[in-house]
């Protein structure tokens, strides 16, 4: 699904923010990307949307080599990226529903596509009763449910989240790490980056520790590890 | 598609209305650029119909010795109505001048009294297919040999208003060129102005953009709403333009009939070219809009 070749990000200051990376990640896993701030988790994330391009080295996913991709076909790349933030990244004069439906909507669905897979993807993230609330009158684990809704409602093949219970409290967070194990079962990889200990752990999934730019831990079944 | 362009229009009004007064401005200095424009267009146009006018009001007049032999003034005629560049040849006659003399002068009785018997010369009046060759069939005339034995002075009996339409091309340049420097610049201040419009226009919808790209929204899906609302800024001032133009041409045209001068000079006002020139300003408003837009997009939003 995902393959790194020795790829090195360099943005230009003290020390580069990834180096030599290499990493594959299977159809259907489940990964955390672990590592204090600044150990590089987020340029792991935007190399993979192609948002940012790698100083060295190739990326393929599902294959495809991203570097090589012409700029008009990233949006297709995208299409098939599920993406969930700390910021939860919400319109907040839509509602739920819109919210949701934006994203269909923009890559040009129908509208009765809309209205068929909108209420199905936030009924799967247990918000069947919030279709019409507005972000503002959502708590911080509803208003992150929405936005894994929004990211899930394409099917992508891959969901990536970047410190997706950053904002929310241990027991939200847990429910919110449930959700992505369910989706994870029905076949989509997904990567998180993350610092939350607890989370990590309580899972066991693989985990692939970053520090400094570097891989310096990969392992299946694996914990947080670090002393902070 | 049909789905999309609805999109891309809804999204380009509310573009328009969330920042209305910058919006107004845009389009206030497309407006403003394409009066202008529209009344050098006009003046350009009439301008350009008076030279016409004069020059094919231009004729060759050769006038004839008194005493010319009438066989040498046949044969004068002869040739030259046989030139390709001429359209026609009429002689007048001493009787037929004074006639006409009479009547251009019947306002002014002191002139004809002081008249004595005759003194108007007989000629052949030239007209020419192109009033541009003018000056070339002159100099043929001088050159024939005949010439010398029906006019008195050749560099002086042969006349015709060429002088005059040169100096009018000199102008006219002139303000052709003051003209398109002042366009230049209205097109320029427009362009920066739907530029800022359409610049805050992106700002303001940044977290949006971001999203749709997240998302996957194609780049031209991200792009055409704004291109669309440069678009309707545009149209809008042609619109403007294009009404006030009609109120002016309207008011300027129906004095300028009273007064009777542009009947005197016969300018035909043709309506289809007043059309043309209308549609030509609603395009270049357009124009001027996405242009506007595509150089704020290429500039401000980076998909």
């Amino acid at each position: 699904m995902i393959r790194l070749k020795h790829v090195s990000k360099d943005y230009g200051g003290d020390r580069p923010a990834l180096t030599d990376i290499s990493v594959n990640i299977a159809k259907g896993e489940f990964v955390f990307l672990v590592g204090p701030s600044g150990s590089g988790k987020s340029t792991f994330i935007r190399l993979l949307l192609r948002e940012i391009l790698p100083t060295q080295g190739d990326i393929y996913i599902s294959g495809q080599d991203i570097k090589a991709l012409r700029s008009w076909k990233i949006p297709f790349l995208r299409r098939n990226i599920g993406c969930v933030f700390q910021d939860f990244k919400l319109l907040p004069n839509k509602t739920a529903f819109g919210n949701v439906a934006f994203a269909l909507e923009v890559i040009g669905r129908s509208r009765y596509m809309i209205k068929k897979q909108v209420p199905e993807v936030l009924r799967l993230v247990g918000l069947e009763d919030k279709l019409d609330s507005y972000p503002g009158e959502l708590s911080g684990g509803e208003q992150q449910r929405v936005s894994i809704a929004r990211a899930f409602v394409n099917r992508p093949p891959l969901l990536l989240a970047d410190e997706p219970t950053g904002n929310l409290d241990p027991a939200t967070s847990l429910g919110v790490m449930t959700l992505f194990n369910r989706i994870n079962r029905s076949g989509t990889t997904i990567l998180i980056a993350t610092h939350d200990r607890e989370m990590v752990d309580s899972m066991r999934k693989r985990v692939i520790a970053l520090e400094n730019g570097n891989v310096v831990r990969d392992q299946l079944r694996g914990v947080y590890g670090y002393e902070d | 598609m049909k789905i999309n362009a609805v999109y891309y229009s809804k999204e380009a009004l509310t573009n328009f209305r969330k920042n209305w007064v910058l919006s107004m401005g845009a389009v206030t200095a497309v407006a403003l650029c394409l009066i202008v424009i529209g009344a050098i267009m006009f003046i350009a146009y009439m301008g350009n119909q008076f030279i016409n006018k004069v020059e094919s009001q231009i004729e060759i007049e050769i006038f004839l010795k008194d005493n010319a032999p009438y066989g040498q003034i046949e044969a004068l005629q002869n040739q030259i109505v046989n030139w390709s560049a001429v359209k026609k040849v009429n002689y007048v006659s001493k009787e037929n001048a004074l006639k006409k003399f009479k009547i251009d002068f019947k306002d002014n009785p002191e002139v004809l009294q002081n008249l004595q018997g005759n003194p108007l010369p007989s000629s052949f009046r030239v007209w020419l297919k192109n009033p541009r060759t003018v000056e070339a069939t002159v100099k043929r005339i001088k050159r024939l040999s005949i010439i010398d034995q029906v006019v008195a002075d050749k560099n002086n009996d042969i006349k015709y208003g060429s002088q005059y339409v040169s100096k009018l091309f000199v102008i006219t340049r002139g303000v052709s060129i003051a003209a398109g420097g002042i366009v230049l610049l209205l097109i320029f201040v427009s362009l920066v102005l739907i530029t800022n419009t359409i610049r805050l226009a992106i700002f303001a919808r940044r977290k949006e953009i971001g999203i749709m790209k997240l998302v996957g929204a194609s780049n031209w899906f991200i792009r055409v709403p704004f291109l669309f609302e440069g678009v309707i800024e545009g149209a809008l001032g042609g619109a403007i333009a294009i009404l006030i133009l009609g109120i002016i041409y309207r008011a300027t045209i129906k004095s300028i009939m009273g007064g009777k001068w542009l009947v005197f000079m016969r300018i035909p006002l043709d309506q289809g070219a007043f059309m043309v020139m209308l549609l030509v300003l609603l395009l270049s408003g357009i124009l001027i809009g996405a242009i506007g837009s595509a150089i704020a997009l290429r500039r401000f939003l980076k998909v």
